[in-house]
């Protein structure tokens, strides 16, 4: 049975073949060349390098060469005395990222709609965003600087209030360090991740807004009974999205505010992977973490995913 | 008669070596070949034009080789096996080869024997002052163990570099230990010589604490610290050593061996210095400063008491604090003495044990190129080029001692760079058994401000020179080591060391010594140490053993 389907005024006959109707229409095909391309480069090509995991790899073998060792780096990798600590420390860090900082700029792209000055809301904006734009490398020598326990600008501040008051190294105190990397994430990205709130609320009808205020409604009922569900669908997906990145809890920002005695708290497995990937060489070991991570990162999608399509409507696919 | 006819032997010899030099190719083509160095921040000393300076093109006319140079700005290591691992190489490279066994040393060993690296042994006869770079200043275990390590089956894929000659007087003497500021110790009326033991170093460091001085910005001092990444806190340690050793393994009371790791004096090291930082009395950044924050805070005598090498105090402070503050001179303390009785001091055998070295890639087209511009600079030629630059230009022969032009050292010493640029010391780094220091002494009427007070530091801490086999080198036939290297390949005593001098007390800092001691043990550790013992028991000659 053939069945004309209109779209927009325009028949697409199902009877064509799928290569007929690619070349029909060869030109909207030809706009998705170039994402094509970058994947097949950047992202599908590469992908036969996670068989060194499997290999004990060899410099002049390559990869493809070297000789197979089944699943010996994984066995490693669990029974690494270091596993738990490391996993540990990744999901509490990205946890501790998750729950402080995911609703920072759902907050503040609420509050800057709620912005009547458009100068000020365009100021605002963009000072935030700055941050986004400023490298890890360049926060942490800031960092470094305005926390240093010799002459930093904090410590300064606290003297100078109570000349009694010690320094304290802020950044080699482990009870800091959750905290600096908490706020210094959030200080950095919150404007950046405020934009796709923003853009979302533009696309709630004013009129809900009207029809509000006809019925008395305040700035804060407006707010939690239309513009907040107004975004659920967009906080829904970021939350998913942000959940299958939970053992990613940030490599630069974390490797460079490492300090000996926050070892124990900070060693997660982005800075895991570089040490005994890249610095010593255990290529095959890195590979078979990192595959480690992807898996359960996979898993934690798909079951997010499921359980919010079930539970909102809400899902990527 | 008798005499002139010498005489005319003499200008006819004479003559016909100036034939000979006349008559030396010089080439009018010239072959660019890729050079790494493999050393972090090695590029700092680099001239501004690495091809085109004036030793550069010195090198290129006698050899027809121009060496275009690069360096890194990341760990040693990690270029190492991404250079290997991808595939993409220069034609040359020079790397630390400490040992075979691990970091560095290592990679490149695991690359030669996965054939990345040129075998030159089938050619090495072709270049005598390569050859001689084998014979003259490598220790013999060194030699045997790493240069010529058994799994290269007689294959030769490593040249040592910046080793000295066989005379003592051309070792390096690198003059480690703690320098104090002279007007903080004036001050405090402390003769710094008298500063020989781990309590008074610390006794001195509370005082300068109390004492409220400050740095050259105003600020207080802090009482001690290091360079960049915690580089040297051993310094301030040294007192707990247990004498001259050649190997980090010792033998215990009943006959068993250990490294000393397992032993108390690293609980006493890291007690000491978790004290020190716990108290204030260390820099608690020391152990992540920046290359910049290390020599940002020499640059305002910051810390009263450093420890590191004496070139680096000097080649840092020259430039910077010595010429705001000449008053802040940083002297040594002490040294130190160890529990034996003896002082700090360095510790040499005949010949150097791990070095740096030159390997050729595999892959690349300039092999002969790189060989012959190596033999050359290796030569007399090239050695006096290398450190003096052109003879007549740069420097003049008097009584066999090239001596710089007056007007070139004076312009030199007051700004190094000037040297580097034209090129002259830099290619100092492609030559090995050296032997300036022995065939050119420096007269002391020609040495700079900043020789004489290099010499006065090194002379407290004279080189001690043993002629041993180090027992360390006794554990390279163990047959389960690839797996106890890869069980243990993830456990980092240094990192674990370090975070246990911020523990929150000292049980706690025990405790992370003895698990990580645990998981050395879980990977098979004694299996070493047994290994090593039966190795030492079977060895036919003891006391060319040391421990």
């Amino acid at each position: 049975m053939t069945k004309a389907l209109t779209l927009k005024g325009r028949d697409y006959d199902t009877k064509m073949s799928l290569g007929a109707r690619m070349w029909k229409y060869r030109a909207f095909y030809f706009f998705l060349l170039p994402a094509i391309i970058w994947y097949a480069i950047f992202c599908y090509y590469p992908m036969y390098g996670v068989l060194i995991a499997f290999k004990n790899f060899k410099f002049n073998l390559g990869i493809l060469g070297s000789d197979w060792v089944g699943l010996r780096y994984f066995r490693n990798f669990l029974g690494d005395p270091y596993f738990w600590t490391i996993v540990k420390n990744t999901l509490v860090i990205s946890l501790l990222k998750l729950f402080c900082g995911f609703p920072a700029p759902i907050i503040l792209a609420l509050f800057l709609n709620e912005v009547r000055n458009v100068r000020y809301k365009k100021l605002v904006q963009t000072l935030s965003y700055l941050p986004h734009f400023v490298s890890w490398v360049v926060v942490v020598a800031l960092l470094t600087k305005l926390l240093s326990p010799n002459n930093g600008a904090i410590n300064e501040l606290r003297q100078a209030i109570n000349p009694n008051a010690s320094s304290v190294f802020y950044l080699g105190e482990p009870g800091w360090f959750y905290p600096i990397i908490v706020l210094s994430d959030i200080w950095k990205n919150v404007g950046w991740g405020s934009i796709i709130y923003l853009a979302a609320l533009t696309a709630i009808d004013p009129e809900q807004y009207e029809a509000a205020e006809l019925d008395g409604a305040n700035r804060w009922q407006k707010m939690g009974h239309i513009t907040l569900p107004g975004i659920y669908p967009t906080i829904g997906i970021l939350m998913i999205l942000s959940l299958s990145g939970i053992l990613n809890a940030g490599f630069d920002q974390i490797y460079l505010l490492q300090k000996p005695s926050t070892l124990h708290l900070s060693e997660v497995l982005d800075t895991y992977v570089l040490k005994r990937g890249l610095q010593q060489g255990h290529y095959s070991y890195s590979t078979a973490v990192g595959i480690f991570r992807s898996v359960i990162s996979m898993v934690l999608i798909v079951t997010v995913n499921g359980i919010s399509r079930r539970t909102s409507e809400v899902s990527l696919w | 008669m008798r005499k002139l006819s010498l005489f005319l032997v003499l200008v006819m010899l004479l003559g016909f070596s100036a034939g000979v030099v006349a008559e030396q190719k010089e080439y009018t083509e010239f072959t660019e070949v890729t050079f790494l160095s493999c050393w972090n921040g090695g590029g700092g000393g680099f001239p501004q034009d690495v091809m085109g300076n004036v030793i550069a093109k010195e090198i290129a006319k006698k050899t027809g080789v121009i060496v275009n140079m690069e360096s890194i700005v990341t760990s040693e290591t990690e270029r190492l096996n991404t250079m290997f691992a991808s595939g993409v190489m220069p034609d040359f490279v020079n790397a630390p080869y400490w040992s075979s066994t691990g970091g560095e040393g290592f990679v490149i060993r695991k690359a030669a024997v996965e054939g990345m690296i040129y075998d030159i042994a089938p050619v090495l006869d072709q270049y005598p002052n390569i050859k001689r770079l084998f014979e003259v200043g490598i220790a013999k275990d060194y030699k045997e163990f790493d240069v010529f390590n058994p799994e290269y089956e007689g294959k030769i894929y490593v040249i040592p570099q910046q080793t000295p000659s066989n005379d003592p007087a051309d070792i390096t003497n690198w003059a480690y230990g703690v320098f104090g500021r002279k007007d903080i110790l004036d001050a405090l009326n402390v003769d710094p010589k008298t500063i020989d033991s781990t309590e008074k170093l610390y006794d001195l460091a509370v005082q300068i604490k109390n004492g409220g001085f400050k740095d050259a910005a105003g600020k207080d001092v802090i009482p001690m610290g290091t360079s960049h990444n915690g580089w040297n806190y051993w310094g301030f340690l040294d007192g707990f050593n247990d004498g001259y050793h050649l190997s980090g393994y010792r033998m215990q009371e009943d006959g068993s061996i250990v490294s000393t790791f397992f032993m108390q004096q690293t609980i006493d090291q890291v007690l000491f210095m978790r004290k020190l930082v716990s108290e204030g009395l260390m820099d608690v950044e020391a152990f992540s400063n920046t290359d910049t924050m290390g020599k940002e805070k020499m640059a305002i005598g910051k810390c009263a008491l450093f420890s590191f090498h004496a070139p680096y105090l000097v080649d840092t402070m020259r430039d910077t604090l010595y010429k705001t503050n000449p008053e802040m001179e940083y002297v040594r303390v002490g040294p130190l003495k160890m529990t034996d009785g003896n002082i700090v001091t360095a510790v040499e055998k005949v010949g150097r044990t791990g070095s740096p070295v030159n390997f050729i890639a595999e892959s690349s087209p300039h092999k002969e190129e790189v060989l012959r511009f190596l033999d050359f600079i290796n030569s007399d030629e090239g050695r006096l080029l290398a450190r003096y630059g052109i003879e007549g230009e740069h420097y003049d022969m008097i009584d066999g001692i090239p001596t710089v032009k007056p007007e070139l050292r004076e312009a030199w010493a007051e700004d190094s760079s000037l040297r580097k640029n034209l090129g002259i010391g830099v290619y100092e780094g492609f030559i090995g058994a050296y032997d300036y220091d022995s065939k050119y002494p420096v007269p002391d009427d020609q040495k700079t401000q900043w020789d004489k007070m290099l010499d006065a530091l090194r002379a407290d801490v004279p080189i001690v020179q043993f002629d041993k086999v180090s027992v360390g080198f006794l554990e390279r036939g163990y047959p389960g080591m690839e797996e106890f290297r890869d069980l243990s390949s993830t456990i980092d005593a240094e990192a674990e060391r370090r975070r246990a001098f911020f523990a929150a007390t000292d049980e706690d800092a025990i405790k992370i010594i003895e698990d990580t001691r645990q998981r050395y043990m879980d990977a098979g550790q004694q299996g070493v140490f047994d290994y090593v013992k039966e190795q030492y028991e079977a060895y036919p000659n003891k006391d060319e053993l040391m421990f």
